[in-house]
């Protein structure tokens, strides 16, 4: 159903357009509304997913959401969606565009996984630390937070994992405890 | 040859009881870490600690 090919030629398409009219900002927290939006409320995306409300309905469904917050460019961009019947791919075009323009800026996403809420100082530290250790020009930083881990920190960036954890400690250790070289494995 | 045999018999057991040992202390250690680290000062030392030692790449 989702596709992500297409997703990413608009997304490409959109990009292009901004950059050509200086607007690549402004489109980008457009987007990250529209994202925001779509990941907040399902109804919506059902909406832009359902076969039975025709292009009109669809077209002012968007407006009365978006068009009070967004620019006038993302406004028509989302017209021309809804024309071409491509409006069900809105939400990861959001996705891609966001994705694309974090590439442009060399911003590199990290997920930093820890058990507790911890304090604005230490997240600031370890970004400092992953630009650094990677020489990224810039980072967005996201937290969750996973009581499973026990303590200490996950770092998820570039398909990587940085795994410091207390679980993963103890896992380790676990391993070693289970098997036993003198009896035969058959 | 039958020294030998019972010689891994008794090594077998050795480490089983070994492993149980070991799976028995990774429980314990489990709880009082949770229990040391479930304030937030103790993990976000932890963590700054941590920090400092880690090689990311």
């Amino acid at each position: 159903m989702s596709n992500a090919r297409l997703a990413s030629r608009y997304a490409k398409s959109l990009i292009d357009l901004a950059t050509e009219q200086n607007q690549l900002e402004t489109i980008y927290a457009d987007m990250k509304y529209i994202h925001a939006v779509c990941n907040a409320n399902q109804d919506f995306v059902n909406v832009l997913r359902s076969p039975i409300i025709n292009a009109g309905q669809k077209n002012s469904i968007i407006d009365a959401v978006t068009k009070s917050n967004v620019s006038s460019l993302t406004n028509s961009f989302t017209v021309l969606l809804v024309k071409k019947g491509r409006e069900a791919v809105l939400p990861e075009m959001a996705t891609a565009f966001i994705e694309q323009y974090n590439a442009i800026k060399g911003i590199h996403q990290v997920t930093l996984t820890t058990a507790v809420q911890v304090s604005d100082d230490l997240k600031k530290s370890i970004e400092e630390k992953v630009k650094s250790a990677h020489q990224f020009a810039s980072v967005e930083l996201t937290t969750k937070t996973d009581e499973a881990i026990i303590g200490g920190f996950v770092l998820e960036f570039n398909n990587n994992i940085v795994d410091a954890s207390i679980a993963r400690d103890l896992r380790d250790i676990k391993k070693q405890f289970l098997n036993n070289e003198f009896i035969s494995k058959i | 040859m039958h020294n030998w045999l019972s010689n891994n018999k008794k090594n077998a057991a050795i480490t089983d009881v070994k492993n149980q040992v070991g799976g028995l202390v990774i429980d314990v250690a489990e709880k009082i870490l949770r229990k040391e680290l479930s304030n937030k000062a103790e993990q976000e030392a932890y963590i700054k600690q941590l920090a400092e030692g880690v090689k990311l790449n």
